[in-house]
């Protein structure tokens, strides 16, 4: 037993960080498109924001797996030949985006129209009137939804294992089968992912505090 | 003829605030009771904690001689909120207890509940949800709800509060009604006349305590101690007309 | 593939099923502060549902319990789901006014009636988006008990791109039909009124 714990542990040491790259990747590429894609969806006219629309429902309507599956086996016949890594790192930004664009979405939505028609009067332009009226203005209001994408981010990282990128639980579960000691590994898996999960939640409130006092002062 | 309810140095305290100090007094059956006094002077935490709802800090609270629970049906309350079930119908909201307390089967309880509805007016709506009853058919079918349970002593609180002015009459109509068929009430209201017309004793609250209890007459009219009767210059205008 | 989506089907509403009868449990428990609810939460909630579907298939074996494949996975969905669950009804039961559940326990209804004729309607009926949502969720995560062998969709849609060398098309299909089940399950949001 001493062994497979020990072998996992150097498992987890090599697959955690392409984990987070990923992660951390996707969140980031998620959330700039996304923001984009709900600020099209949200001022562009609806013929125009329909294909937009359709887009993300398609996304969010299928399981990731099936989407890793499409990309990475499905490609090479469109000419998209991706290795594993890249191609789960498209995977997951492209379904991040589509999560992402929904949060943003909403949030435009929840900004009191009057406030918009103040800076259209007072002559801002309209990419100016987004970023300095309503971005502030929605910031508090989207952080939870934001934060409870990045843990549920996070988690679907681990599904890039079944199209062999050499994340976590790729490696671990190669221990697994390697030693036969399942229960240690799994337990160490589950384990890990748990206190990540915990982590980017107790992350994510000390930062809702932060923005909270910076807004209030 | 004893005291259907008995209230005995009831005290209630919250943190460090007496909200009642030491309040004494029985009702006999068939009695309605107005209860008045400014804001804050403990009028609604006096029927709740007659009701069993707040806990009481001393003292006692009897009916019939027993002490009682909520749910126990001897106590009836209804609330300036009314608090119907906003899920189910109002002949729902009536039957629902009937069902599961007293154990009625569903057509006997539906059949008593729409009897309730009936004495309030209210038996052509009785399949129509709370939302789209207007506020006093609201408070009407709590009251309906309140008696189906045919409790000891019902309790009024602030009834028509929470009612635009042109909705009260309604509700205020039921209670009269009710009161001249001999339930037992304790009515706290802010609509001066119509405590004064229909009570048959007012207990005037300040601070927690029983400044004075007496006939409408005494109360509204006769009364010297002057915080009553700054009290009632605000009201004064309403209990004219009625003839104490 | 047709056959298989009905096994994605029953084995999704099994796991709602049971997620959803666990849940109020859980979220009554959590409204009182029970420590084993915030930790049963956290859990189910911090760890990826693919990860514990091999806890539960590989693992559990080891300490001696040994079920079949399916009852594990759907087990193991149902338990998840649970902790989904009882985070959306607890946000509901808040929702319910405090007047209603005063009324209900002076009329004498025992707190369970309460619970169950109440409050339960009450939150369910404000929280609907959100169960509809997790019942999406569900569907989809099913497509992940396939990497324990179970035939589903994604199973037989995989097994279909190996033997006729067209991944595209299989998988495409395959996202198609989650699609179908998906956007009927949204329109039962939105298409019954309040």
């Amino acid at each position: 037993m001493m062994q497979a714990l020990q072998d996992s542990l150097v498992a987890t040491a090599q697959g955690l960080p392409v984990t987070l790259v990923v992660w951390i990747a996707a969140v980031a590429l998620g959330m700039a498109g996304g923001f984009v894609v709900g600020a099209l969806r949200f001022f562009l006219p609806w013929p125009l924001a329909l294909p937009l629309a359709v887009a993300v429902e398609a996304v969010r309507g299928t399981p990731f797996l099936v989407q890793c599956f499409l990309l990475y086996f499905g490609g090479p016949f469109i000419g998209i030949d991706l290795a594993p890594l890249s191609a789960g790192l498209l995977a997951l930004s492209v379904y991040g985006a589509a999560y992402f664009s929904e949060v943003f979405r909403a949030g435009f939505m929840a900004v009191p129209p009057g406030q918009l028609e103040v800076a259209r009067m007072l002559g801002l332009s309209r990419i100016q009137a987004v970023l300095r009226i309503m971005l502030p203005v929605m910031a508090l209001g989207v952080l939870p939804s934001l934060a409870n994408l990045c843990v549920i981010l996070i988690k679907e990282t681990a599904v890039l294992s079944i199209i062999t990128v050499p994340e976590l639980t790729f490696r671990v579960q190669g221990v697994g089968t390697a030693t036969f000691a399942f229960a240690e590994t799994m337990l160490v898996l589950a384990l890990v992912y748990w206190a990540l999960a915990e982590l980017t939640a107790w992350g994510a409130r000390a930062a809702e505090r932060r923005i909270e006092r910076a807004l209030a002062a | 003829m004893s005291p259907i309810l008995q209230l005995r140095g009831l005290q209630r305290r919250v943190g460090s605030t007496e909200i009642l100090r030491g309040i004494d007094l029985d009702v006999m059956p068939g009695e309605v009771i107005g209860v008045i006094g400014p804001s804050g002077s403990g009028k609604s935490s006096l029927l709740r904690c007659i009701a069993g709802l707040d806990e009481i800090a001393g003292g006692s609270v009897q009916v019939e001689g027993r002490a009682t629970r909520p749910g126990d049906g001897a106590i009836g309350m209804v609330f300036q909120q009314f608090n119907l079930w906003p899920h189910l119908s109002a002949r729902d909201n009536v039957a629902l207890a009937l069902r599961l307390v007293r154990k009625m089967s569903a057509a006997a309880a539906a059949q008593q509940a729409e009897a309730a509805l009936a004495q309030v007016g209210l038996a052509a709506l009785a399949a129509r949800k709370p939302a789209a009853l207007s506020g006093g058919q609201q408070q009407r079918v709590a009251i309906a709800r309140s008696l189906a349970m045919e409790p000891r002593v019902l309790l009024f609180d602030e009834p028509t509060a929470a009612l635009d002015p042109e909705l009260t009459t309604e509700v205020l109509d039921v209670i009269r009604n009710l009161a001249a068929s001999g339930t037992t009430m304790l009515v706290v209201s802010h609509e001066m006349g119509f405590v004064a017309g229909l009570a048959h004793r007012v207990v005037f609250l300040d601070h927690g305590q029983v400044v004075q209890s007496g006939t409408p007459k005494e109360i509204f009219s006769e009364a010297a101690e002057p915080r009553i009767r700054s009290f009632l210059q605000t009201y004064l205008s309403r209990v004219a007309w009625v003839r104490l | 593939m047709m056959a298989a989506s009905w096994a994605t089907i029953w084995i999704s509403a099994l796991g709602i099923a049971i997620g959803f009868s666990l849940g109020v449990p859980i979220a009554v428990a959590s409204l009182r502060g029970r420590a084993w609810a915030a930790v049963y939460i956290s859990f189910f909630r911090g760890v990826p549902m693919l990860v514990q579907l091999l806890l539960a298939y590989y693992a559990l074996p080891f300490i001696g319990i040994d079920l079949p494949a399916i009852v594990a996975a759907v087990g193991t969905v149902g338990l998840c789901c649970a902790a989904y669950m009882g985070e959306i009804l607890r946000g509901g039961f808040a929702l319910v006014p405090k007047g209603g559940v005063e009324a209900a326990r002076l009329l004498g209804l025992s707190p369970r009636q309460i619970l169950l004729r109440i409050q339960l309607p009450i939150a369910v009926q404000a929280m609907r988006p959100a169960i509809i949502n997790e019942a999406i969720l569900i569907v989809k995560a099913s497509s992940l008990i396939s990497v324990v062998g179970i035939l589903e969709l994604t199973r037989s849609a995989q097994a279909l791109a190996s033997s006729t060398f067209e991944p595209l098309p299989s998988y495409a299909l395959c996202g198609a039909i989650y699609l179908l089940i998906n956007v009927s399950l949204s329109l039962l949001a939105r298409g019954r009124p309040a």
